[in-house]
């Protein structure tokens, strides 16, 4: 440690601003005080871990409803696929007949 | 801890602790304020804003370490920004600054006073390494790590601010021990 360090550390030396400098500050803060009440509130309400829960539980149930619709919709539409097929496939076999009869009506009156 | 209780009491014991808060670090903030900006009104004004945003982050700390570190840095920027914003910086460059006119005991009230000028009138980053260095006693590693710089330019700030001030010392008085 050389004669400089040592002038250096008196010299720069920590002083003191005085209660004065207490008072100035805790006032001011306590001015700040009521703009931030509200908000702190608010805030505070919305502090971790109770609100990252909720969050995931919210997100959770979104997804697994979201999960569930899209299930039921594709279920709902293979359903109504198969019901067209055997419907066309009722009209063919309708139309069939339906030829077959005109047929054996057209050869009687031959 | 006192930190640990603020967080969940409420307002009216924080009201307590922040002024004890205040109280126990108000010297070391309007220090580094003071000694950087050499400006008593402007220091009182950087550190008082320094409380205040503590004041609006003090549930965030969880030691007491973590606070002092907290503010030496803040009050660090805080110093600098304001330094650039009104810029007081160079105002003497350190040649203009007077030598003293005989190499003082330490101790001596003329030789701090001649110090502080000069300690003043370094370049911004320079000046609170060393304001950091030996106001608050802080190694190179802590230094970097509140100014956010690597720690070889703390080594070289200090280095190259010391031979400086030495030399301004060693000018007036010709001393190989300074």
């Amino acid at each position: 440690m050389s004669r400089l360090d040592d002038a250096l550390k008196e010299a720069l030396r920590r002083e003191d601003p005085g209660p004065d400098f207490t008072r100035a500050v805790l006032a001011r803060a306590a001015a700040e005080r009521p703009k931030r009440s509200w908000w702190s509130a608010l805030a505070s309400g919305f502090r971790p871990p109770l609100v990252r829960w909720a969050t995931a539980g919210v997100l959770a149930c979104a997804l697994l409803a979201t999960g569930l619709e899209y299930r039921r919709e594709q279920h709902q539409r293979a359903e109504g696929e198969a019901a067209k097929h055997q419907l066309v496939l009722a009209l063919r076999i309708a139309g069939v007949k339906l030829h077959v009869a005109q047929e054996k009506v057209f050869e009687r009156n031959d | 801890m006192r930190l640990a209780t603020q967080m969940a009491e409420p307002a009216a014991v924080e009201v307590v602790d922040f002024a004890a808060i205040v109280r126990e670090h108000q010297a070391m903030v309007f220090s580094i304020a003071y000694h950087y900006l050499r400006d008593r009104a402007l220091a009182e004004e950087v550190a008082q804003e320094v409380f205040l945003q503590l004041h609006q982050h003090l549930a965030e700390f969880d030691s007491a370490s973590h606070l002092t570190f907290w503010l030496r840095r803040v009050t660090s920027h805080r110093s600098i920004d304001s330094s650039r914003r009104r810029k007081l910086r160079p105002q003497v460059s350190l040649d203009d600054v007077p030598e003293p006119a005989a190499m003082p005991a330490v101790g001596d009230p003329m030789l701090s006073r001649a110090l502080q000028r000069l300690v003043a009138s370094l370049p911004e980053k320079p000046r609170m390494v060393v304001l950091l260095r030996y106001q608050e006693d802080l190694d190179p590693g802590e230094i970097a790590e509140v100014l956010d710089m690597p720690v070889r330019t703390v080594k070289s700030h200090l280095q190259r601010s010391l031979a400086l001030l030495r030399e301004k010392l060693h000018r007036s008085v010709g001393e190989e021990n300074v």
